[in-house]
């Protein structure tokens, strides 16, 4: 019985959270909205939970606790193998047997960032958060930069500070008088 | 008065009653007529002396204690009339062609209870009062026993619980009949209004194959009780008694109801109640009847005995109900392992099963509590069944792999994801189990912590709400 949600498989015999090959970084946030739609899943809803979340509190203006995922029983989470460093990171992912929420895979090495006050900062997408997006950045220079083409601007180049400016050009009557 | 006012002897030897309401014994008559029989000369309408032949001898002692054994000799005779007023004892006589036998009754009964002797099929004349009696009743004549000296007394008195009992009179003596009658407090009804219920009541005899939906399946019955019009199951048990009350003039499986007792002589009678008795708001229907019409809400109120003996109970049908849910929650409902899981070997598949099936067979018998469709899980791999019988459930479909002999099978009470704020399944009621219902909501709008809990479930069935905890 396994239940697929990428890029993770979860092996209910096993109690393994299989990454798939090829996937070096996870998002803690990522691998626990994938165990809550795993464990609502028709194969799912028959084994225990498979981890709790907590965190994701706000402390306002976008940004909220870090979500630490609690692997139960003995699930763990493993990476394909190969010859890598692998990275978990964007939230605390801790439980496991003996306390090991990584399972072995040759030739890997895993790099868990942990932290006792990690935040996550809301993008302000919709509104939500305090930092502006890539994108949102993008379309406001743009924006401004392409303002005038759809603007009307006011101007009248035949004065220069606000003197009118005469003659024809030409060496016999030149611009004038400015 | 004394027995020789009431009685008179003919020359010819005929003993007739001549006045007088007094009963006699046996012994009395005895003694009278030998007190006759020596006497120096008849006189008044006893026309019985000393030159006459013997008019009797005892059959055994002489004891005014016991029931005597008269035989009347020579000649002498009683007829019908006279022995209405001679008891504790029997009578012989006509060279023991004739035997009047004496029957009395015995036994806890109400007061004044009327007794009516069947002798043959037919009643008896009354000739004594309610309440216990000691008769004489004429036992064989010609010779020949008169039913093989058999006779049954019976007491139904409407109000009162029936009671009736068979004496064999052959031997001659005083036979009891033990009877025992009670205020019947589930009578309820005037007798008219008892009547009036044949618009409500239709008993029809005949063989008729018929699935409570118990389990049991399919049983043989000797006939049918349909109630209609609103009619309750303690009315029901009141219109039958009517029919079988002493003045009945209904005939029930082709006999009179008043001397009806069972519909097959194989079965074993309920004389308190022919139909059977309403006891503690259920009416336990006589063997051999099936009840149908019963209003819903009294689906439990009564119980059947099939033509095999085996007890019917109607199925009592629970329900479990899961609510505050959101569509899109899944829930399972299964029953728990004791040990903090879902019981998911329940069943092992009987042989491999080849994807495409479309039963699935399994080792043990399946329990009348299970739904009569839904979900069962074959080595957690979920399929829909319309059906089961024993142990075998037809799919809706197909299975959609193989699966090996031995796999472990179960079946959910629940197991969807709903489409709206409740979830339900009834069944049939069989044991008291405990259930463990699981509802998740991973994925969309609103997802929940997992939420896990047991319930018991008893012959009321069993419901809860699930508690919804946002999830991060």
């Amino acid at each position: 019985m396994a239940y697929y949600a990428a890029p993770f498989t979860f092996d209910f015999a096993t109690s393994i959270i299989q990454v798939d090959d090829g996937v070096v970084a996870v998002g803690v946030i990522d691998l626990y909205d994938a165990v809550k739609e795993a464990r609502a899943s028709e194969e799912g809803i028959l084994y225990d939970a498979i981890a709790t979340g907590s965190g994701l509190v706000s402390l306002g203006d976008g940004v909220a606790v870090g979500l630490t995922v609690n692997l139960l029983g003995g699930w763990q989470t493993r990476f394909a193998p190969g010859s890598y460093i692998a990275k978990v990171s964007n939230g605390n992912l801790v439980g496991g047997p003996g306390g090991d929420p990584i399972a072995y895979s040759a030739g890997v090495q895993v790099r868990l960032t942990q932290s006792a006050a990690s935040t996550v900062v809301t993008v302000s997408e919709a509104g939500a958060g305090s930092a502006p997006t890539a994108s949102e950045n993008a379309a406001a220079v743009w924006s401004a930069a392409s303002r005038a083409l759809t603007s009307t601007v006011v101007s009248d180049v035949r004065y220069v500070n606000g003197i009118l400016i005469d003659g024809t050009g030409t060496e016999a009557n030149p611009w004038g008088p400015a | 008065m004394a027995i020789f006012d009431d009685f008179s002897v003919s020359a010819t030897g005929d003993v007739r009653h001549v006045s007088g309401t007094t009963v006699y014994s046996v012994l009395d008559l005895h003694a009278w007529l030998q007190d006759l029989a020596d006497d120096a000369a008849r006189a008044g309408n006893d026309l019985l002396d000393i030159l006459s032949s013997n008019p009797s001898k005892l059959d055994g002692p002489r004891d005014a204690a016991v029931a005597s054994r008269l035989n009347l000799i020579n000649g002498f005779n009683i007829d019908a009339t006279a022995s209405q007023y001679i008891n504790f004892g029997s009578i012989k006589q006509d060279s023991a062609n004739v035997l009047y036998s004496g029957l009395k009754t015995i036994g806890g009964i109400v007061s004044g209870s009327p007794m009516y002797v069947v002798q043959n099929g037919s009643k008896l004349t009354k000739f004594w009062s309610d309440g216990h009696i000691q008769i004489t009743v004429l036992a064989k004549t010609g010779g020949a026993l008169i039913d093989s000296g058999l006779v049954r007394v019976y007491s139904r008195k409407w109000g009162q619980t029936y009671s009736d009992f068979e004496v064999d009179l052959s031997a001659g003596g005083e036979n009891a009949a033990a009877l025992a009658t009670a205020a019947d407090s589930n009578i309820t009804l005037t007798e008219v209004q008892a009547a009036a219920l044949s618009s409500k009541v239709t008993i029809a005899v005949g063989d008729t194959s018929q699935d409570l939906g118990n389990g049991n399946g399919s049983k043989l019955y000797k006939g049918t009780i349909t109630l209609s019009g609103g009619c309750t199951v303690q009315e029901a048990y009141q219109y039958c008694q009517y029919l079988t009350r002493e003045d009945s003039a209904a005939t029930v499986n082709s006999e009179p109801g008043w001397r009806y007792r069972a519909l097959n002589a194989a079965y074993t009678p309920n004389s308190a109640a022919p139909f059977g008795a309403f006891a503690g708001g259920k009416w336990f229907v006589a063997q051999g009847w099936f009840v149908t019409g019963v209003l819903p809400a009294e689906s439990q109120a009564y119980q059947l005995t099939a033509h095999d003996g085996t007890t019917q109970s109607p199925p009592n049908v629970i329900g479990i109900t899961i609510g505050n849910l959101l569509p899109g929650d899944r829930i399972l409902v299964a029953r728990d392992d004791g040990a903090g899981g879902i019981l998911s070997n329940e069943f092992t598949l009987n042989g491999a099963h080849a994807s495409g099936a479309a039963t699935v067979t399994v080792n043990e018998a399946v329990s009348a509590d299970h739904p009569a469709s839904g979900v069962i899980r074959v080595g957690g791999k979920r399929y829909a069944y319309s059906s089961w019988a024993v142990k075998t459930f037809t799919l809706t479909g197909t299975l959609a792999e193989s699966h090996s002999s031995g796999d472990p099978a179960f079946v959910p009470y629940i197991d969807t994801v709903t489409g709206t704020t409740a979830e339900s399944v009834t069944f049939v009621y069989y044991a008291s189990f405990t259930a463990r219902v699981k509802v998740r909501r991973g994925s969309g709008a609103d997802p929940i912590v997992p939420f896990e809990t047991t319930v018991s479930v008893g012959s009321g069935g069993a419901s809860t709400n699930a508690v919804r905890t946002s999830d991060v």
